[in-house]
Parts: structure tokens; C-alpha cells; sequence
């Protein structure tokens, strides 16, 4: 699908207005959290619509910044922290994922909600250290979650058995024992 | 894509631990959100904590959003119990009551009172050099784009309906549409960049 | 003894022995369509998987409540795993990372899922033997051998729990029933309810402190997907097609392609890298082919053997280009 970067903010317009769809919204409404230009547009042109119908009575203070400052110092549990998830020693991880390596340059926020930062006290790497580990071999290892792909193809279908056998199938794959 | 499904959307992300689609979230409804809290609770320094705790509660509470109402009408039930608790560990009424309705593609709540004493004179300012602002622009908008940015934020009409009621094609409704925008922010932009903590 | 006599007993018993291999025959398929069907029963028991050379042992709980199944499986060795399944939706709870995978469930609306009672549609690419009555678990089962017609598929046993039509026991197997690749069995198995739905549900929506991922896709058509397929290995047909976030932040198609016994999943995600290469891995009976080319990342997933989804991956073209 061709996707002229050119009229982005057009997309955006329309895609508040509720005029875009399909792939396309999809793809906006994605690249919206990401690209600070588009999330900057996004804000103004609400704000826009809301001063044209005079709906600004109550005007304060842009709150998005503090409100996500105070997320991020009130509920460390909930802030993503990005680092490259290291297999425990008694969990091999999947040779198959080892392709992916390439995948894993690319990848940032998304794959982060993936790695879970270990429970204090567990196996929490500081930065610094999750860098030093980053060598090529763990970060191949870490490069795509597996559990996906095993979620995604037990649930979508009757495969791996019928009822709860299914679940079953699943449950001890994603154990990463294999 | 509906509002709604735009809405569920950025959700999904934030629940993903996205917090810049949250951001997009607060920057959307925080004034709606606002809106409605001054009209429970009268100091604005109050309504600001509380448009505030309202959407950490959203946050927090994000997984037990299931999709099967709106995003606001769930945001705004929050906001709601947020100020109600407030009141009451303060031991006050609220000043009027407040009931929110959803409708399909947007939120209305009953007309209420408008407690003029929740704007500061600071506050005030701004409110009228944003509005000043946006009526300037708009003003000096070309008319085709002012015909469209008006149909659109004002009488809520579709980009079909507005292309009939224009007679052009509907891709040149959404490029007028998109170019009022830019147009209008492009006048906003020293307004909200230079204000300190990017005050409107 | 004359002969007409003895001719006529004859033929009369070759009628009652074919009427009664006719009735084999459906009695075989109505105990497939019984245990195709959604179980009305509650159920709970002990699962112990052998997968390859690994074993797992996981506890099964099954309830229905209004009418939805409800569906359990705890991990019963390391970190206790979880998921469960409330009418539409599953959720996998993993303690390790503290996240809560959200996915929907098969069968659940906008999904495809091998229609129930296809029994017609399996015939034809498996021949169903009767292994006759045994015991599973202190219970009369009914024995199942499906048996592939080709080399595309392996074969499989079904062990079918008498009163409840559960499958106890469920066995896949390669070329021959005794290279058996994966057995899921249950250990032990109980009729009726053991637990309260209403824990159940408690479970399911506890751990809110957990990050929580949303698998859940959306049903596309074959158009919106800029790939398509060409002849399908024989039996095989296009059940569904999902598109879901994968865990590199980008959109992943799914292509749910089934032979009415056994659903293959192939994923494709874009890829910036530019080399080819293929890899094959084997999990107990799951094949998993891995192909990246130029642009694209492919991720075949299925029980069958390897040559059959590299069948599927080869029949899969880029609309429009090569």
C-alpha cells in the first residue's frame, strides 16, 4: 500500500474526523503515538475544534506532561522499562527465534511490553548491565517473543487438540522448556 | 474509523504500555474532563488535582476497560467518582449534579449551571486569546476552507455531506478541512510553545 | 445339505455383516462429531503431556457457566502458568514476567474455527479406524485412529471418554501409530465441578498489577492482506485470516489453513533484511518453519510434517509481484 509521508497530517485530519479506514486508519492511529510531530497535531487540532465551538470555559493548564510524569514516579510496577529480557540459565530459549535478530534492531515500544522487567530482588538487570549483555547472542535469543507466535496459534483454532487440551498445549510450550 | 474505535486504539497501546497513546488520551479529553469536574467542584486548583487523579485512576485501571462502552463515558465515570470522593472526604455537596449521557459519536452531559467563579483572571486571558485567535484565523481563512473547517466543527456534518453541500469532490473537503487546521494551529503555535507550562 | 439353502444362509449373513460394518462406520464418526462438539459436562482432572522427550503435567478445570465454557489450566511444575478461557476470551497468565496475555478465544464470533461435526470434511483426507473400547484414567474410552490418506499429515489417536465424550487421551504419531511424537493424556479425570465459577471468574480478572498484552486480532479478507495463495496442499482450505500486533510493534498477519483435523497457523510480518534463508524446528508434533526473505518474515506453525507447510509457504505469493 502506497503511503505518502508527504500528506500525514492530511491522514491525521481525517482520521479525527472519523474518515479514514481500514489499513489506513489502523496504520495512522499506530503511527500517531509514535511521531511527536503527529501527536503535537493531534492536540492542536482538538484544541481547534474545541475553541471554534467555545467550549474552552474552563480553561487550565496542558496537563498531559505531569500527568504522565506522575505515572511514571507514582507507578514504577506500571512504567515500561525496555530491556532485553536474559533467558534464566534453566530456560533455553527457542533456536527457531535466532532469524529474527534483525527484528530486534528495529523493534522498541513494542517489543518492550514483552520483556517485563524481572521483580525486585529476582533478576531486575541494571541498564548498564542489560547493555553489557546485549551481546549478539542474547539479544538473538531475545529478539522476538515466541510466546506470540504459540498464543496466537493455539487460540486462534481447534489445532493442538480439542478443549481444554488445547490450552493445555499451549501453557507448556510457552513455559519455554523446550 | 469511528472516534470510538480510534479511542479503543490508543487503549490497546497504552494497556501495552504505550504511555505516549495515553498522552494522546489526556490531550484529548483533559479539557472535557475539566469541563465536567468544574462543575462539581468549584476551585480550580481543586478541578486540576482532580482532572489529574482521574486519569491515573484511568491508567491504572486500564485492563478492566472492556471496550464496551465509550472511552469517555468510562473516563468521565471516573472523573465523576473521583470528585464524589473528594466531596465527601472534604464533607461537601457537590455544587450541581452532573449526569453524563453518551451518544453515538460524542458526549453530551445535562446543561448545568456555569460557575463563572472557577476562572482565574490568569485563566481567563488565555481562554480569550486562544478563542481571539482562533476567530482571527478563521476569519482570514480563504472562504472554501472556512465554509469546510465550519461545517465540520460546528454543525458535525460528514466529509459526504459537506462535499454535497460544497458541491467538490470529498478528497477536496478533506484537503480543505486539513489545510483550515494548519492554517489555524500555525497561528496558535507561539500562543501554546512560548506560555510557560504551555498554558491554553 | 442342499445347496440353495446354504447359498441363502450365506447371503444373508454377508447383508447383516455389511450392515453391521455400515453402522461401524457411523457409529465412528458419531463419536468424532461427539467429541468435536463443545463438552456440555463439567469436568476437572490432572493433563500430563509428553512432548518429545519432556514432560509436563498441567490440572484441567471445565465449567460451563450461563451456558459459556469456562476453562482452566494450571502449570503443576515451575512457575504456575495460567490460563483460563470465559466464554470469548482467554487470558494467559505468566507469573515469571507478571504479564497477562488477552486473546480471544477460537470459535468465538468473527473467528474462523473448523466448523463442529465436520467429520465429511476429515474423511477425506484421513481414514477413521476403530481402535475399539479401553480404559483411560479408570474410564471406559472409545478409540479413534485417524490415519492420513498422503504424506501430508500425520496420523493421530483419539481416546473418547464414553459418558462425557471428553478426549482423554490423544496421541500423534508419523508414518506409523508406534513413532508416536506427542501424547496428551489425562491422569486422572472427574465428572462434575470441583470448583466455583465464581472463583474462576475472581482468578480471571485478578493480577490488574500485571502488564497486560492485548493479542486480541481482527478478522480481515484475503484482499487487505497484499499476499494471496495458490493451489493449497490437497485437503487444505483457508479457514480465517487474523491481523493482530505482534510483539515487534508491527502489524502480523495470520492465515488460519486447515484440513478440517488439524489448523496450520502461517504469520507474516514485514522484515527489513534483504538475505534468504529457512529454518525447521520440531516441537512434539508441532512443525515450525521459519522462512525470511527480502521484506518478509514468514512463520509457519502446524501439526503436519515440514514439507507440508513449506507446501503452503511456496503456494503464498505477493499480490501483484512475485
Amino acid at each position: 500500500m502506497m503511503r505518502d509521508t508527504k500528506t500525514t497530517p492530511e491522514a491525521l485530519s481525517a482520521l479525527i474526523d472519523g474518515e479514514l479506514d481500514g489499513a489506513d486508519a489502523a496504520f495512522w492511529a499506530e503511527r500517531l503515538a509514535s511521531d511527536p510531530a503527529l501527536s503535537g497535531r493531534w492536540a492542536a487540532y482538538h484544541l481547534i475544534g474545541e475553541a471554534l465551538r467555545g467550549e474552552l470555559a474552563t480553561p487550565m493548564r496542558d496537563l498531559r506532561a505531569s500527568i504522565l510524569a506522575r505515572i511514571d514516579a507514582e507507578a514504577p510496577a506500571l512504567a515500561v522499562v525496555p530491556l532485553p529480557r536474559r533467558p534464566a540459565a534453566n530456560e533455553p530459549r527457542l533456536r527457531w527465534m535466532a532469524t529474527a535478530a534483525a527484528v530486534a534492531v528495529v523493534a522498541t515500544a513494542g517489543w518492550a511490553v514483552w520483556q517485563a522487567p524481572r521483580e525486585a530482588g529476582g533478576e531486575a538487570l541494571p541498564l548498564r548491565q542489560a547493555a553489557a549483555d546485549a551481546a549478539p547472542q542474547v539479544q538473538e535469543e531475545a529478539s522476538v517473543d515466541e510466546r506470540f507466535y504459540w498464543v496466537a496459534y493455539g487460540n486462534a483454532h481447534g489445532a493442538n487438540g480439542p478443549g481444554s487440551l488445547r490450552y493445555a498445549r499451549v501453557m507448556a510450550q510457552t513455559r519455554g522448556t523446550h | 474509523m469511528t472516534n470510538r474505535e480510534i479511542d479503543q486504539q490508543l487503549v490497546a497501546r497504552a494497556r501495552q504500555g504505550d504511555k505516549n497513546a495515553f498522552g494522546l488520551l489526556v490531550s484529548k479529553y483533559q479539557r472535557k474532563v475539566q469541563r465536567l469536574l468544574s462543575r462539581l467542584v468549584r476551585d480550580p486548583a481543586e478541578v486540576e488535582d482532580l482532572t489529574q487523579e482521574t486519569f491515573i485512576k484511568a491508567y491504572r485501571a486500564l485492563d478492566s476497560f472492556r471496550g464496551d462502552s465509550a472511552f469517555y463515558t468510562w473516563l468521565y465515570r471516573i472523573a465523576i467518582n473521583t470528585a464524589k470522593n473528594h466531596l465527601m472526604a472534604s464533607n461537601r455537596r457537590p455544587a450541581v449534579s452532573a449526569t453524563v449521557h453518551e451518544t453515538e459519536e460524542g458526549e453530551t452531559w445535562d446543561e448545568l449551571d456555569t460557575l463563572s467563579d472557577s476562572e482565574t483572571p490568569e485563566n481567563l486571558l488565555l481562554t480569550q486569546e486562544i478563542a481571539q485567535t482562533v476567530e482571527e484565523a478563521i476569519q482570514s481563512l480563504p472562504e472554501e476552507l472556512r465554509i469546510a473547517i465550519t461545517l465540520r466543527e460546528l454543525e458535525g456534518l460528514s466529509y459526504e455531506e459537506i462535499a454535497q453541500v460544497m458541491g467538490c469532490p470529498i478528497g477536496t473537503v478533506r484537503s480543505r478541512i486539513f489545510r483550515a487546521r494548519e492554517a489555524i494551529a500555525h497561528r496558535l503555535r507561539p500562543l501554546l510553545d512560548t506560555a510557560p507550562d504551555r498554558r491554553w | 445339505m442342499p445347496v440353495a439353502r446354504t447359498l441363502t444362509v450365506a447371503l444373508c449373513l454377508a447383508a447383516v455383516l455389511a450392515a453391521a460394518s455400515a453402522r461401524a462406520a457411523e457409529d465412528l464418526q458419531r463419536w468424532v462429531e461427539r467429541a468435536l462438539a463443545p463438552s456440555a459436562a463439567d469436568y476437572h482432572g490432572t493433563v500430563v503431556l509428553q512432548i518429545g522427550d519432556k514432560m509436563q503435567t498441567l490440572r484441567v478445570t471445565h465449567l460451563l457457566a450461563d451456558g459459556k465454557p469456562l476453562e482452566w489450566v494450571e502449570v503443576l511444575e515451575g512457575a504456575p502458568r495460567e490460563t483460563i478461557r470465559i466464554g470469548d476470551e482467554v487470558r494467559c497468565f505468566l507469573p515469571e514476567d507478571r504479564v497477562v496475555l488477552i486473546d480471544r478465544a477460537a470459535g468465538a464470533a468473527g473467528l474462523s474455527y473448523h466448523p463442529v461435526g465436520s467429520v465429511g470434511r476429515i474423511e477425506s483426507s484421513y481414514r477413521l479406524e476403530s481402535l475399539g473400547m479401553d480404559r483411560v484414567a479408570g474410564r471406559e474410552v472409545f478409540g479413534v485412529r485417524f490415519v492420513p490418506r498422503d504424506a501430508l499429515r500425520f496420523g493421530q489417536d483419539w481416546w473418547i471418554d464414553r459418558e462425557s465424550a471428553v478426549v482423554l487421551k490423544r496421541v500423534v504419531w508419523e508414518e506409523t501409530p508406534a513413532r508416536a511424537l506427542e501424547t496428551q493424556t489425562f491422569s486422572d479425570f472427574h465428572l462434575g465441578a470441583a470448583t466455583q465459577t465464581a472463583v474462576v471468574r475472581q482468578k480471571f480478572s485478578s493480577r490488574s498489577e500485571w502488564r497486560h498484552v492485548d493479542l486480541r486480532g481482527k478478522s480481515v479478507g484475503a484482499s487487505e492482506t497484499g499476499w494471496e495463495f495458490g493451489a493449497l496442499p490437497s485437503g487444505f482450505q483457508l479457514e480465517g485470516i487474523l491481523q493482530r500486533r505482534g510483539p515487534s510493534g508491527k502489524t502480523v498477519t495470520q492465515w488460519l489453513i486447515g484440513d478440517g483435523l488439524v489448523t496450520v497457523s502461517v504469520f507474516f510480518e514485514p522484515w527489513e533484511g534483504t538475505e534468504t534463508s529457512e529454518q525447521v524446528e520440531r516441537f512434539g508434533a508441532t512443525t515450525v518453519v521459519r522462512r525470511q526473505d527480502p521484506g518478509a518474515l514468514r512463520t509457519a506453525m502446524g501439526e503436519v510434517p515440514s514439507a507440508t507447510l513449506q507446501a503452503l509457504l511456496a503456494a503464498m505469493t505477493r499480490k501483484g509481484g512475485s
